[in-house]
């Protein structure tokens, strides 16, 4: 890691969190890429690709479940991690903190909801 | 009545916002207005007025700060998506070290994470020779730029106050504006301007502090610094309250508070050995750029009234640490209740003084929060009990949670409320162990 990066480092393919797991932080993607994937029937599905600015791992933060997602490196990816206690009180004093993460959110359930549409019309053609 | 105050007073489409000062509050206060406005449809013109060139190196550039990011601050902006890139960090801060008259402790990130920046807010000590890094205020007045705001290099020596404010530059009228906000520090002289009128306002008490910036190479800052910032609890010089020395890229910035600091002070403390070792012989022989800046001390009064509110240092920040995460909370305050809200007294009123209110709250607790380390940084066996504490603690802080570490991280990185850190400070079995380490140190001399 360089001296003037901040967060952490995390090589190619290590996870950053598990899915299953307890959701303790969220998480910056402060340079690089990570690919958010799922276990299913077995095998792991990839779901998308996250970039530089992207923040993840805030859904286990608000719902209090377990992540619903496995997180890992695709390539060498600094990611910053947010403390779920901190970010919280913070959040408390100022709301419009939560401002930027519901725009990321929204942008993933539109973009969920055109994937679930464009599912279903594929499924409805066969 | 509550009618014609909503209609006076709230910000529209072709309202004009004058920001005076380029700082951190201004452009933070400029983008915060700018995305908040966005999101109900509303579109703002908003100029920041600023002479200052801060990719300049030297005082021309420069806003006299020791550059230090704060963690709670790094993590704010990277939620809000101003993520601080490596261009613009000089070094990426997981410790500190404290240096006092009974040893050497070093206290590592609760996070194991390097979430603290040390930065240049212009563009580096004077006659710097490899420009490699940004300056930090230019990073964030681009951002503002990007989310919509307008820099005027003019210098704003005027405001006439009538039923809607004029900011003037050299007689001349510049701009008839909804909203003047004064973002300006304790070193400026543009509180003359706010305190000339109606507003009541009266600028803050300050203190003096004295800042140099260090060239020693970068692989000596490495090697002598790595990513810890080093603070300074020693009892001599008795006028300063803490220094500390900030690695930056191939310089290290030497930062003094206290009291009547002047160029005595600062070689006696350089000629303790705690800083001897640290740092070359001889080191204040060579010509460095430095500044005894002004520190704000108190909150301001009348920080606010009919279309006009005053901002970063010279309004309300936080005692001794963390003036960048002040200018965060007080300009997101002011673009809050501006664009949400309105822009008159009573909105500013009933949205931003609380804001500023709990700040200068918080700054009475900081006063026995600094108080009780100055108290341990004079009295040799409290030392001892301090430094054995910590020492413990961070052999163990896998196993247990390091309080006083945490407490001490959360004073000198200026990551908690000094709130936080006065309760967790009345935990009785932390001092249980404190006396039981002085009381050890006390048996140990004496035998």
């Amino acid at each position: 890691m360089k001296v003037s990066e901040l967060g952490k480092t995390y090589k190619d393919g290590e996870i950053i969190c598990r899915e299953g797991d307890e959701g303790k932080c969220m998480f910056v993607i402060q340079s690089g890429n990570v690919e958010v994937s799922k276990n299913l029937n077995g095998g792991e599905i990839v779901l998308r690709t996250m970039q530089k600015g992207e923040i993840f791992g805030e859904i286990a933060l608000f719902d209090r479940m377990a992540r619903s997602a496995t997180v890992k490196a695709r390539g060498e990816a600094i990611v910053l991690r947010v403390d779920k206690k901190g970010f919280f009180a913070k959040a408390c004093k100022d709301p419009t903190l939560t401002f930027n993460i519901l725009e990321g959110m929204s942008k993933r359930i539109r973009d969920l909801t055109h994937e679930l549409s464009k599912y279903q019309e594929n499924s409805e053609m066969v | 009545m509550e009618m014609s105050i909503q209609s006076d007073f709230t910000l529209n489409d072709t309202s004009r916002v004058a920001v005076i000062g380029g700082g951190p509050s201004g452009t933070l206060f400029s983008f915060f207005a700018l995305k908040m406005a966005k999101m109900i449809d509303r579109k703002l013109n908003i100029t920041i007025f600023d002479p200052k060139a801060f990719t300049k190196d030297g005082p021309i550039g420069c806003n006299r700060c020791g550059g230090v990011i704060s963690e709670h601050l790094v993590q704010a902006l990277a939620l809000e998506g101003i993520n601080i890139p490596p261009e613009v960090v000089q070094r990426g801060i997981d410790s500190y070290v404290l240096h006092t008259q009974r040893g050497d402790v070093y206290i590592k990130s609760p996070a194991d994470e390097k979430r603290i920046a040390t930065v240049y807010r212009g563009g580096g000590p004077k006659g710097i020779k490899e420009k490699e890094k940004e300056s930090f205020d230019n990073f964030l007045l681009q951002c503002a730029i990007q989310e919509g705001a307008t820099h005027s290099p003019l210098r704003i020596d005027g405001i006439k106050n009538g039923g809607k404010p004029v900011v003037t530059s050299g007689g001349k009228d510049v701009m008839d504006a909804d909203l003047v906000v004064g973002a300006f520090g304790v070193n400026s002289s543009t509180w003359k301007l706010f305190e000339g009128l109606d507003m009541g306002y009266k600028k803050p008490k300050t203190t003096s502090a004295f800042i140099t910036e260090l060239e020693l190479g970068r692989e000596v800052v490495s090697e002598n610094f790595g990513s810890a910032i080093h603070f300074f609890l020693i009892p001599k010089p008795e006028n300063i309250k803490f220094a500390a020395l900030i690695p930056k890229g191939r310089y290290v910035t030497l930062c003094i508070l206290g009291k009547d600091i002047d160029q005595d002070t600062v070689t006696e403390l350089l000629q303790s050995p705690v800083a001897k070792n640290l740092l070359p012989d001889n080191i204040m022989d060579k010509k460095f750029c430095k500044c005894f800046p002004k520190l704000t001390l108190t909150t301001a009064t009348g920080g606010f009234g009919n279309r006009m509110v005053v901002i970063g240092d010279a309004g309300s920040t936080r005692l001794f640490k963390d003036g960048i995460g002040a200018s965060y909370i007080m300009g997101k305050a002011a673009a809050t209740t501006a664009v949400f809200h309105g822009v008159g007294k009573e909105h500013f009123s009933e949205h931003y003084l609380p804001v500023y209110n709990r700040m200068k709250v918080d700054n009475m607790f900081g006063r026995f929060v600094y108080g009780t380390t100055s108290a341990y940084k004079n009295i040799g066996p409290l030392t001892q009990g301090m430094v054995n504490v910590v020492r413990k603690e961070q052999q163990k802080r896998k196993e247990s949670f390091p309080r006083l570490s945490s407490m001490l991280w959360d004073t000198f990185t200026g990551n908690a409320t000094y709130k936080s850190i006065f309760i967790r400070g009345t935990n009785l079995w932390m001092h249980f162990k404190l006396i039981w380490e002085v009381m050890k140190g006390l048996i140990c001399r004496t035998q």
